[in-house]
């Protein structure tokens, strides 16, 4: 537990300002009118299976999946549905969505909740299970956990289950204060998951204090609950968290690199709650964090809420705040209002003082920043000016490397917004190609 | 339902303090005391050539940019590629000689080529080349310091003229031969070295001879920003740490350029007796590797390109020194590295998985 994991080249230090002072989590207010986006997830939008004056009880199945990358969505409240709504998603799509007014009496909370022994299920019930209570992988953003699962299984042996619980943009704290809080929960769900996939390691990835902590746990617990993790200390460079720089950092190559099937923290106790309790994703632990946020805190809130109640239940601001992110300052998306909603894939929102840069007013004077700090050994400045250029050529192929993880743009003197024209570019290339 | 909109969009949301802007501001804060030290040698007429040379940079930058429609003055580099020139030049230049040289500079050599982060060539280097090209005389009438004359406007010699012309090719060393032909030091460097001498050479056992501290301090004749080697230096190591400049590229042309001195000797000494330390502190050497051969624009992308180039400006250099007709073959050598930066970057290209893409 002492050597630091780091991946090999590139990154960047990115000073931890004003990361929530780790007071203890809070359950958010019940949001009076819950906003449930039918598209929280990569595919296309559940289908809507309630009518406008419906009653609908905590939990309960209001849209179904439609085809693949999509997936079931819950109530977060007891309720009536009062009508629909169109939200823009973060990112700047649209999506229908269900307007539940609460009402009524809520059958789980603060009740004891019985552990289902899911030990004597199948793998099928299982995977049955994980769909049905909606539970989707952030990493990569929005794919239903069965489907990520299903995928692994069918392409063969396992090397390692990874939990990643590293988190190195400024002010995120979600997934690093489920370890804190959850392990014993994480343990079983990282079971519940080998049991599926039947991986010959299990790893849990994060920064070394979080693990100290965490692995102290872990040793305490009931030996039927507890697989055997390692805990492996991984650096605080950006972008230790995303999945090439976390291969790179466990296994120190990535040509036949081995198979390894990632998951968050969040994920892990959506799989956890899913099977054990029985409970549709409807929760989230949030981070309400940023400049402009009167008291930063992390906050459990139920799928639905809007952001705007969060930030209120934080002191609200101080100041106005020029820009609202949802999840990190270098991958999250900005959103228009404070009517969004908590998604399934949220896990901070982020009130930041100023407005985002007017970009592109310097041209690219060749400094080479951009390509010594690219993780991925891209040549952003070429790409850029390829982008430029021709938009959508050929040139691009090698996008298809770039995990737009910021860097370049982030340190780039000139201001060139190059991971925003790389992923406008990146989309633009795969409707072109599902044409 | 709240009715704010906020401004959206792309990711990321934070970025790195430095930009463009305040790289420039950087630099031109390194070069104040630069500034102030030639004013305080050659009067208030240094002054009057860089600001000569700065509202120049700015009007043309300015008027090129309104007949582009888009301005980009606020990026900075115009002011410092003014400021540039306007270091290079003698202290007594007539004041048309800056301001041509800058029009030149941004009108030509910069603009023309497409701006900033297009032009191939270093745009400062490239106008006081265009001085010295058009004006060879007034761009050699060097004036002696007022410290050691008392009165501004004598004319003398640049040290490296000086022993080019005293010493012959009779191989006595660069500082002998000074002070044979009655190079006088200043008063102040007499002071400055007996005291570093007492103080701190002694308890080292060495000695530090009489007249480098003059050319350290730039007490003796020679272009406005070449003469303060001590503020540049210490500027160097500022831009160093905050890592606006690369150590790669001077501290590779000074091991070339220091190497083929000692090895093949400074004008007017023989082989293995080359001086370095009057090589490095006689010249304009200091200013141009660690200010204009850094320049990102027109210096190359790739590492390994840049060690390449960096030596290429250390070895023209000295030939330049060595066997040049004049001594201020260091602008010249970085321009004709600068040419041959595409070469360079062609030959020895970024390490990354995009190649090809260009
Ligand atoms: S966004 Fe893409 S190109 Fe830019 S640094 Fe990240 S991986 Fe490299
Ligand atoms: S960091 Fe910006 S200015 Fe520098 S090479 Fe990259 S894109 Fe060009």
């Amino acid at each position: 537990m002492n050597t630091i994991a780091s991946f090999r080249s590139g990154g960047i230090e990115l000073v931890q300002a004003g990361e929530p002072d780790l007071a203890p989590t809070k359950n958010a207010f019940l949001p009076a009118i819950a906003i449930v986006a039918l598209k929280q997830h990569a595919g296309q939008a559940a289908r809507c299976i309630v009518a406008d004056g419906d009653t609908v009880k905590e939990g309960q199945v209001v849209g179904r999946p439609q085809g693949p990358g999509s997936s079931s969505v819950h109530s977060p409240v007891p309720g009536i549905v009062r009508g629909r709504a169109t939200v823009s998603l973060p990112g700047g799509e649209r999506s229908e969505a269900l307007v539940i007014s609460m009402e009524g009496s809520f059958e789980r909370l603060g009740r004891r909740i019985e552990r289902f022994p899911w030990r004597t299920l199948s793998k099928g019930d299982l995977l049955r299970l994980l769909e049905d209570k909606g539970a989707i992988s952030n990493l990569p953003e929005g794919i239903p956990l069965s489907e990520k699962i299903d995928a692994a299984v069918k392409t063969g042996r396992l090397d390692a289950l990874v939990l990643n619980a590293i988190e190195t943009e400024p002010w995120l704290c979600s997934e690093r204060r489920i370890l804190a809080d959850r392990i014993a929960d994480l343990a079983e769900g990282l079971d519940i998951l080998s049991k599926l996939l039947s991986p010959a390691r299990i790893i849990v990835a994060g920064a070394q204090e979080d693990l100290r902590k965490a692995a102290a746990t872990t040793g305490s617990l009931p030996r039927e609950y507890s697989p055997v993790i390692e805990f492996v200390p991984c650096a605080k460079r950006y972008p230790q968290e995303l999945p090439n720089q976390v291969i790179e950092a466990l296994f120190r190559k990535r040509e036949q690199a081995p198979r390894v099937f990632m998951i968050s923290p969040s994920t892990t106790l959506e799989a956890f709650e899913s099977v054990v309790f029985n409970r549709p994703v409807i929760e989230r632990y949030i981070t309400v964090a940023g400049e402009s946020v009167m008291n930063p805190s992390i906050l459990k809130a139920r799928v639905g809420t809007p952001i705007g109640d969060l930030f209120e239940e934080c002191g609200g601001f101080r100041g106005a705040p020029g820009t609202i992110i949802m999840n990190g300052p270098l991958r999250g998306s900005s959103v228009i209002d404070l009517d969004v909603p908590v998604m399934k894939t949220t896990s901070a929102i982020l009130a930041l003082a100023g407005r985002p840069e007017r970009r592109s007013r310097y041209r690219c004077m060749r400094c080479g920043r951009c390509i010594e700090a690219c993780p991925e050994s891209l040549d952003p400045a070429s790409l850029w000016k390829a982008a430029e250029r021709i938009p959508g050529n050929e040139a691009q192929t090698h996008l298809a490397d770039c995990t737009l993880c910021g860097v370049c743009a982030y340190i780039c003197p000139s201001r060139l917004p190059l991971t925003e024209v790389f992923a406008a570019a990146r989309r633009a290339r795969k409707t072109g190609a599902s044409r | 339902m709240r009715r704010e909109a906020f401004s959206v969009s792309g990711a990321p949301f934070i970025s790195s303090r430095q930009t463009v802007r305040s790289i420039s501001f950087t630099i031109v804060v390194t070069l104040v005391p630069v500034v102030l030290w030639s004013m305080f040698l050659f009067g208030p007429t240094t002054l009057a050539v860089i600001g000569t040379a700065v509202a120049s940079a700015v009007a043309v930058e300015f008027a090129v940019g309104l007949a582009r429609g888009g301005s980009t003055i606020h990026d900075g580099t115009a002011v410092l590629t003014g400021l540039f020139v306007g270091l290079g030049m003698p202290p007594g230049v007539p004041l048309f000689i800056p301001a041509l040289a800058t029009a030149f500079a941004i009108g030509i050599v910069k603009c023309c080529f497409g701006g900033l982060g297009s032009n191939w060539m270093n745009p400062a280097l490239a106008g006081i080349a265009f001085a010295h090209a058009n004006w060879p005389a007034s761009m050699t009438a060097w004036v002696m310091p007022r410290l050691i004359t008392g009165v501004e406007g004598i004319s003398g010699a640049t040290p490296l003229g000086f022993v080019r012309t005293a010493a012959g090719p009779g191989g006595v060393s660069a500082m002998n031969a000074l002070k044979a032909g009655g190079y006088s030091g200043s008063a102040l460097s007499r002071a400055a070295t007996g005291f570093l001498n007492a103080n701190f050479f002694d308890r080292l056992g060495a000695r530090l001879p009489d007249g480098y501290m003059d050319l350290l301090l730039g007490i003796r004749p020679g272009c406005i920003g070449e003469t303060a080697i001590i503020a540049l230096l210490a500027g160097s190591v500022l831009l160093l740490v905050v890592k606006i400049i690369r150590w790669q590229i001077p501290a590779t042309a000074l091991l070339v350029f220091a190497a083929l001195i000692r090895f093949f000797g400074d004008t007017g000494s023989s082989p293995f007796e080359g001086d370095v330390l009057f090589a490095i502190s006689s010249g304009s050497v200091v200013l141009v590797l660690f200010y204009m051969a850094t320049d990102p624009v027109t210096s190359p992308v790739s590492r390994r390109a840049s060690i390449v180039y960096a030596a290429g400006i250390g070895a023209l250099m000295f030939l330049f020194r060595r066997f040049g007709l004049y001594s201020e073959g260091t602008a010249f050598a970085v321009l004709i590295a600068n040419c041959l930066v595409p070469v360079l970057e062609e030959v020895l290209p970024v390490r990354s998985r995009t190649r090809g893409t260009k």
